[in-house]
């Protein structure tokens, strides 16, 4: 019966209906597309996190005596999640397949030539600076390569997103649910006679009250399915720039499942802005 | 079932409305309340539907006590009255038949019922074959008996009406009021406010003459006299 009524609303004033599931959709569109980046960058940085960070490089000298020896010593900081040990043949292995194309490098290749080397990860970015130092003043380390930069630009850039994100999430979730007010109370002020009827005729506070936060919550609920629909259209338009970026990571193509999450998140929270908003205008209006 | 007592009404703005009126009405009773512009007649219906509470006294209504009722349970109240605005107070942009609904929708009642109730009140209030018109297409009387199917078709214990002839000519007022009297042969309390002299003094009913917000005279069968 209050969603009969609350939809007769609409059907009567469609332009401010309208206006409000714009704002709204404009809102879940933003926010699924920054819940799609926060979620993303973090994977990437995830990934990259669990790729080896430092690689230490041992000279010819080294004998497998001595690099267990830096291991155990790298292990004891107790700071490093992941050691692999790279043999010369090893090496050699992932040099053919990686250049397999070529043949004239893998002629000119042996296995002594490339050195032996450890692959090391560590729990936490910040670590990485501390083991770097500890395994460079090593005997028989010749080099070690620390991908520091990598790591740490894609933190910052996580860091970034999730600011810039949630301070536009904050801006367009209260500029909705101040939009739901305004228009809850310009239909509560054109409905003001109804109203006045309705009470007269023996109608309790909530007979009237409901339609009008239904209609909140209607605005909410097909805001976050436009919103939903318009970040999957943009996702599938730049298709092929996301294989172009992200094949190889987890990241793509994007998971049916992580959608599904996505519509469901967008549709609760489409629930509270809506009912927020017209409680809120119901509860000014309406006394 | 409606008691008065010691009632008096002053708004804000100093006027006094009513001062220290007592009367009694009893079930299924005809009351005329006359009095010229201002004597009190509509303070009085606004005072028993809760509308605004009286300065001193108290009202009683079946069982309720109306000035002390809070306003959660004001609904109660109002579900056991019909109401007749002078000004009727009807949707211009529904229909007849959403008008009259509307009082059924209220309490919560299946579309079924709501369509066989709402048939069957405009049939006998006439309007049966104006259920789909909107109010913009009927006549000064066919508003009137719109108002007055919205109000009875709850079946409630009392019907106000505030000066429902008002704005009608003779033939239509006659119409009017002969309405009302079905009504209250049905055995619904009528209470109307009105100053049309020819309408009252033609019934022979109960009236009750208000001047400048006292009772000057209460009289079974009664006659409207203006000075």
């Amino acid at each position: 019966m209050h969603l009969k009524t609350a939809f007769k609303h609409i059907r009567r004033s469609p332009y401010q209906a309208l206006s409000a599931i714009m704002i709204m959709t404009f809102t879940f569109f933003v926010a699924s597309i920054f819940l799609l980046l926060a979620l993303g960058s973090q994977t990437i940085l995830k990934y990259f996190e669990g790729k080896p960070q430092i690689t230490v490089f041992f000279t010819d000298k080294a004998d497998k005596n001595s690099i267990n020896k830096i291991k155990s010593l790298l292990v004891d900081t107790g700071k490093v999640s992941g050691v692999k040990y790279v043999s010369q043949e090893e090496a050699l292995a992932i040099y053919k397949e990686q250049n397999k194309s070529d043949p004239l490098l893998l002629e000119m290749v042996t296995a002594d030539i490339l050195p032996a080397s450890l692959e090391v990860s560590s729990f936490d970015v910040n670590n990485l600076k501390e083991l770097y130092s500890l395994a460079k003043k090593q005997e028989m380390v010749e080099e070690v390569v620390f991908q520091k930069d990598v790591v740490q630009n894609l933190t910052n850039w996580t860091n970034g997103i999730r600011r810039i994100g949630l301070g536009l999430l904050i801006f367009l979730v209260i500029d909705s649910i101040l939009i739901v007010v305004t228009i809850t109370g310009m239909k509560i002020a054109i409905k003001k006679d109804e109203i006045e009827i309705l009470r007269f005729l023996g109608a309790t506070n909530w007979y009237i009250r409901w339609p009008f936060i239904l209609e909140g919550i209607i605005y909410g609920v097909f805001g976050a399915i436009f919103g939903w629909l318009a970040t999957c259209l943009v996702l599938w338009q730049s298709n092929s720039l996301l294989s172009t970026f992200l094949t190889g990571t987890p990241l793509y193509p994007i998971p049916y499942f992580v959608m599904g999450v996505l519509l469901a998140v967008v549709l609760v929270s489409g629930v509270v802005i809506g009912t927020i908003g017209s409680y809120m205008a119901v509860k000014r209006y309406l006394k | 079932m409606i008691k008065f007592e010691k009632v008096s009404k002053k708004f804000n703005n100093g006027t006094t409305a009513l001062s220290d009126i007592d009367f009694v009405i009893e079930e299924k009773e005809f009351v005329f309340l006359t009095g010229p512009s201002g004597a009190g007649k509509s303070t009085i219906i606004r005072l028993l539907i809760g509308d605004y509470p009286p300065s001193t006294g108290s009202i009683t209504f079946l069982d309720w006590e109306v000035n002390k009722i809070p306003k959660k349970k004001l609904p109660h109240l109002r579900r056991k009255m019909g109401i007749v605005f002078q000004e009727l107070k009807l949707l211009m942009d529904r229909s007849v038949f959403e008008n009259v609904a509307i009082a059924l929708e209220v309490l919560g009642a299946k579309d079924k019922e709501i369509k066989e109730k709402v048939k069957e009140t405009l049939e006998m209030v006439g309007l049966g074959d104006d259920m789909d018109k909107f109010p913009l297409q009927l006549s000064g009387g066919e508003l009137q008996r719109t108002a007055i199917a919205r109000a009875i078709i709850k079946k409630p214990e009392i019907l106000l009406a505030d000066e429902p002839t008002a704005d009608l000519d003779p033939a239509t007022s006659w119409e009017i009021i002969r309405l009302l009297s079905e009504i209250n042969k049905m055995g619904t309390t009528v209470i109307m406010a009105t100053h049309n002299l020819e309408i009252v003094n033609a019934l022979g009913k109960r009236v009750m003459s208000l001047d400048k917000g006292k009772i000057i005279k209460d009289e079974e069968k009664g006659k409207y006299k203006t000075d």
